[in-house]
């Protein structure tokens, strides 16, 4: 029987952290993607990572819950931004060792449909901030994904990152 | 080496349907529901599971505790002695995953971890719980309100194995 | 006309039934449909009132409902 969960491909960063990391030339042959990420930023704070798809940066929109371990959870969205938003990866003053875990799950990411998108994310590093950020997306775009980029918003992705891309088959 | 992770089945509604139920997914540790459904009402529905062991347990059995954002606002809330776990559904695709730990055992009340995206309406994570302890053999999902899931949904049901 | 059809799945045997419901099923649907609307105009109505009350309080208070957030904070 042919492979349910198959790793498609993996990126660790290295000494001197990396601007992003890309995959590319995606096969279609599988019926949704999976990637996991845990990364770290090369900032001071705490700095966003953006994900994007075939290099695109139009037709993004998303719905998430925010919850900080304080106060009163939020909810947010964007109509017309220009990446999905994980949010956060911790900096160079967060705690050490601590990284953000994130999963993004596409199915059907292959169709001629848009694409919807279902992403967990959380940071935690027992100190005075942490986030959980549950997120609906969806890539208004028909095209089939061919290739998913990872990159901070201010900094870089910083040594032992990582990320893994898995294809998911139904049958 | 046995597979892990296996798609037990996989179905694309030709036309619209009241519900779609499982049956007969023994011989796996957990259970994953991969749907890509949205409700034939020109508003908000609702999502239901059911689940039960011989046949479909339509009894007070079920509650759930929901966390959503609707993009403005978060909320949470519980419901217990419920007929079914309701999630919500649009008239407009939605993700839906809903995740069975340790299904078949007989010693445990049934948790199961559920998400449900919709871009342009919320994100909502929550947790349904159906008290009894049989084994899982039947699931069903269906649309809570008197609707139907729309052509062209698609379900599939994955096993995953632990040894 | 027909009434709406279920989907059964055999994941053993892969056998698919499509199965019309039986008109009892569809008056429970119905029933069910029914409830929840109710359910749903008895919850805005509720929501409505409380935000009355609220305003309301407010109002008699001479406070911002930002400052009542913060007082309870």
């Amino acid at each position: 029987m042919a492979t349910t969960f198959e790793l498609i491909a993996s990126a660790s960063v290295g000494a001197g952290g990396q601007a992003d990391i890309t995959f590319s030339s995606i096969p279609s042959t599988f019926t949704d993607l999976v990637l996991k990420v845990s990364l770290r930023a090369t900032t001071s704070g705490i700095d966003a990572t953006k994900i994007t798809f075939n290099s695109s940066s139009s037709g993004y929109s998303y719905r998430s819950i925010w919850g900080s371990g304080s106060g009163t959870p939020s909810s947010f969205n964007d109509s017309s931004a220009t990446y999905f938003q994980l949010q956060y990866a911790g900096g160079t003053s967060s705690t050490a060792s601590t990284f953000t875990n994130g999963e993004i799950y596409i199915p059907n990411y292959a169709g001629s449909t848009n694409k919807s998108v279902s992403i967990d994310q959380v940071q935690e590093d027992n100190a005075t901030t942490a986030y959980i950020v549950p997120m609906a997306g969806l890539w208004s775009n028909t095209s089939a994904i061919t290739s998913i980029q990872i990159a901070q918003t201010n900094g870089n992705l910083a040594q032992y990152s990582t990320a893994y891309l898995y294809g998911v088959k139904n049958a | 080496m046995p597979s892990t992770y296996e798609p037990i089945y996989t179905t694309t509604l030709n036309s619209a349907q009241a519900d779609i139920t499982f049956t007969s997914f023994s011989g796996y540790t957990d259970l994953r529901v991969v749907a890509i459904t949205a409700t034939t009402r020109g508003s908000q529905s609702g999502f239901g599971i059911q689940v039960g062991n011989g046949s479909i347990d339509t009894g007070s059995n079920y509650s759930v505790t929901r966390l959503g954002g609707n993009g403005s606002v978060a909320y949470s809330e519980r419901t217990s002695n419920q007929t079914s776990v309701a999630m919500a559904m649009q008239p407009t695709r939605s993700n839906f995953f809903i995740d069975f730990m340790n299904y078949a055992n007989t010693t445990t009340n049934k948790t199961f971890l559920i998400t449900d995206d919709n871009a342009a309406s919320y994100a909502i994570r929550a947790v349904g719980l159906w008290r009894s302890t049989s084994a899982i053999t039947h699931l069903k999902i269906f649309d809570t309100d008197g609707f139907n899931l729309i052509a062209g949904s698609t379900f599939t049901l994955y096993g995953i194995k632990a040894a | 006309m027909p009434n709406p059809t279920r989907i059964e799945i055999n994941c053993e045997t892969g056998e698919v039934l499509e199965i019309e419901l039986t008109d009892a099923e569809v008056a429970e649907r119905e029933e069910a449909r029914i409830a929840y609307e109710a359910q749903k105009a008895e919850e805005a109505t509720n929501a409505a009132l409380r935000a009355e009350q609220k305003a309301a309080l407010l109002a008699r208070l001479g406070i911002t409902a930002e400052e009542a957030e913060l007082l309870l904070g």
